[in-house]
């Protein structure tokens, strides 16, 4: 089933194309604002999402995932790079598109937040909420309007009835649906979640995950889908990219990236997971010292302060994110072909 | 077996908040106990009473909040103490806190200050709990713990202050506070939660370590399901403020007999379960803590629900084997080891 989708999203194509993205943010010091150095947030990233399939984009915290994510929503602007969007009635270049184009492709692209805590007007009732995108954009009201909102709220399996509700109202799980409800509201192409359920409970995790799968399956919607947790990521992505201080590292499909991955940042990722199972940990990959400083990105290859397989050169040359050899996958090491890291089977004790 | 006094008893501890709204029953009948030298882990999901069960034991419960019944027996310097039928203020329990029961804080921010140095805080810490020492003697003392707990170069970072520090040092420094009076019990509530994968493995080996090192005894508090397998001896799952199961690790993986318990281990994904397939989730959310359902606290969300029993009462503790038992209906038949107890008559004043 899952390969039998995977293969056709190949089929259909590209929805989306990155090349060079960059977003850099200055560092401001003293009473004159002077700029005294640039947090290289998202630095020079280049890759494709299939339509139709989930790109699960993973890394730790300040890795640049979010910066990613609102950059393809350009509710950030680029420092440089290019965006395209193949969407179904048109292209556009969300790094450059103006006024009228960019209010287009929004309708296509939209977001789901983290915290439904804080990204739903407390003061506004889950119909203003759900329906807002819907006045705006399409001028509905009255009836109409009901009526729509009531059927996405049926949708993600909300109550139609409780329309008239606010925000606490609501469990943390309930509000996160009310969060897709909105997304959803004018028939998007892509999805970009951004920890979508880092905030909730494993029970209620397990909900919006299952909500969000069949959304995908039943409106055919291209997923980019952002975590820290590689255990979520597994279960929903097709492809996964690891990112580390503002660089894709690994991309590839999936299930290739966790029976051997071809990054050492991966391998170390992967040994990092709690296993809920006391019979088998994982035999842990402890890394050197903490995550470098965005604002202070290690020479050469980013990783190299941490990385068990270091060599000299890793020091001073800085390694570009490659098809290794006729894998299809690409990695940047510049000993991704000779290394022979493990996969999540093979690190289990 | 021999049965040794357990470090830790706590028996049919209750602890509410007498809030406006009204009465919330954060602790409601919770037993357990840390054996010696063992690492007891409390899983739930938030709001089942995790951090109140562990700040009842320390005495710092805010108000509206207090223990209201049950007791909490250490066995510390001082002999057993029933820690219940302490004063807060009172002077042998300030001494059992923070030097015999120690606590490191889901909030590392707030546990630390942010306008004195590392090394400030420590050394206050370590003259408290041994008067005789010097300010020389602390501050080695200090940089001997800094070392102990993985801090490079501790002899500069013991001047450097908290906003200086990144995530993962910052975890050691509270776990360097924590252990700096050689605690019997080290409390950890989800002390790994706000920190990455790659450090919270670190933390979590440094954790084992002292563990092993020290002979310490822990209680582990977390919603994660595989640091409880990884770390715990034994574990506690709580639902609404009190224990639904408890066992070894193993029966509480291998065999678990609660539905919350089942349904916890179903939900998670993970390797074993196939990607993009529906996950078992479980329906609804934690209740509303002025909600409660009648009868068994998880009725109103369980697979195994039966009308007429789950909802008519609070099901006993049945016994599953010498090291586990459950509180659940299905369960009827086992031998009980604690009827229910119904939550007692209390107001605001006591
Ligand atoms: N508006 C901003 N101004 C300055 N720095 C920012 C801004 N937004 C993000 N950053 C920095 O960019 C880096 C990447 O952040 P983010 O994309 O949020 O990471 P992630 O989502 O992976 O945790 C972090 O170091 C963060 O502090
Ligand atoms: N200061 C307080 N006032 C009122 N209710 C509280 C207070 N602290 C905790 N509670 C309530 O007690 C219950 C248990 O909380 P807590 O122990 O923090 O849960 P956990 O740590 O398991 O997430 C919750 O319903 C919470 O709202
Ligand atoms: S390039 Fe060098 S430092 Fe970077 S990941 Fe590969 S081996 Fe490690
Ligand atoms: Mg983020
Ligand atoms: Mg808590």
């Amino acid at each position: 089933m899952a390969d039998a989708a995977a293969a056709g999203a190949m089929e259909r194509g590209n929805i989306i194309e990155v090349r060079g993205l960059s977003k850099h943010f200055p560092i401001k010091r003293g009473i004159l604002k002077h700029t005294v150095g640039w947090v290289r947030a998202v630095d020079d990233v280049s890759f494709d999402v299939r339509r139709g399939e989930t790109l699960g984009l993973v890394g730790e915290s300040g890795s640049g995932k979010t910066t990613v994510l609102r950059l393809l929503a350009r509710a950030l602007e680029p420092t440089d790079g290019a965006i395209r969007f193949r969407l179904a009635d048109s292209e556009v270049d969300m790094a450059v598109a103006e006024k009228e184009v960019l209010r287009a492709a929004r309708r296509r692209i939209r977001v789901v937040f983290q915290d439904p805590e804080s990204s739903l007007n407390p003061r506004m009732t889950v119909r203003r909420i759900i329906g807002e995108p819907l006045v705006v954009n399409d001028k509905l009201k009255g009836e109409a309007l009901d009526a729509r909102v009531k059927s996405l709220m049926a949708l993600v399996g909300l109550q139609p009835e409780q329309l008239n509700r606010y925000p606490y109202a609501f469990s943390g799980g309930q509000r996160q649906r009310i969060g897709v409800a909105r997304a959803l509201a004018l028939d998007p192409e892509v999805l970009l979640a951004d920890e979508p359920t880092s905030a909730l409970d494993v029970s209620v995790q397990a909900q919006i995950l299952n909500l969000l799968l069949e959304l995908q399956r039943e409106l055919g919607l291209t997923v980019i889908f952002v975590t820290h947790d590689l255990s979520v990521i597994r279960h929903m992505s097709d492809r996964v990219a690891v990112m580390y201080l503002g660089h894709f590292v690994e991309l590839g499909d999936r299930q290739q990236i966790f029976d051997k991955p071809l990054h050492p940042y991966t391998e170390a990722l992967f040994s990092g997971i709690p296993q809920p199972n006391p019979h088998r940990p994982l035999k842990r990959i402890v890394l050197e010292g903490d995550i470098p400083d965005v604002a202070q990105v290690p020479t050469g290859c980013p990783f190299h302060t941490r990385c068990p397989y270091k060599q000299d050169r890793c020091e001073s040359e800085p390694p570009l994110l490659a098809e290794v050899g006729n894998t299809g996958r690409q990695a940047a090491c510049h000993f991704a072909a000779e290394l022979d890291l493990k996969g999540e089977q093979e690190l289990l004790s | 077996m021999a049965p040794e006094r357990p470090l830790l008893e706590v028996n049919d501890l209750r602890t509410y908040f007498f809030t406006s709204l009204g009465t919330v029953r954060a602790v409601d009948g919770l037993s357990f106990s840390v054996p010696l030298q063992r690492i007891v882990g409390i899983v739930g999901e938030s709001g089942c009473g995790k951090s109140v069960a562990a700040r009842s034991i320390l005495g710092i419960i805010p108000p509206p909040g207090r223990v209201v019944s049950g007791s909490m027996h250490f066995d510390g310097d001082q002999g057993l103490l029933d820690l219940a039928a302490l004063d807060p203020h009172d002077e042998v329990y300030r001494k059992t806190r923070g030097k015999e029961i120690s606590m490191i804080f889901q909030e590392p921010m707030s546990a630390l200050s942010p306008v004195h140095t590392v090394g400030d805080q420590l050394v206050e810490a370590l003259m408290l709990y041994d008067e005789q020492l010097t300010k020389e003697d602390a501050r080695d003392r200090c940089i001997g713990l800094l070392r102990q707990v993985g801090i490079p170069s501790p002899e500069t970072l013991i001047d450097a202050y908290i906003f200086e520090l990144s995530g993962g040092m910052r975890q050691r420094v509270l776990v360097a506070m924590a252990i700096s009076g050689e605690p019997k019990l080290l409390i950890a509530d989800e002390p790994t939660t706000a920190i990455d994968v790659t450090i919270q493995a670190k933390v979590l080996d440094l954790l084992r370590h002292l563990h092993e090192e020290k002979r310490m005894s822990m209680l582990f508090i977390t919603h994660n399901m595989g640091v409880i397998a990884e770390l715990a001896h034994e574990v506690i799952v709580m639902y609404l403020g009190t224990v639904a199961e408890q066992g070894s690790v193993n029966d509480i993986f291998d065999n678990p007999q609660h539905p919350y318990t089942q349904a916890l281990l179903e939900s998670i994904p993970g390797i074993g379960v196939e990607p993009k397939t529906t996950l078992q989730a479980i329906e609804g959310s934690v209740p509303d803590p002025y909600r409660r359902p009648p009868g068994c606290p998880f009725s109103n969300r369980c697979p195994s629900f039966k009308a007429g029993t789950c909802d008519a009462a609070l099901p006993p503790l049945y016994r599953v084997s010498e090291s586990q038992t459950a509180r659940c209906f299905l369960l009827e038949g086992n031998e009980v080891v604690a009827e229910a107890a119904p939550p007692p008559e209390v107001s605001a004043d006591g």
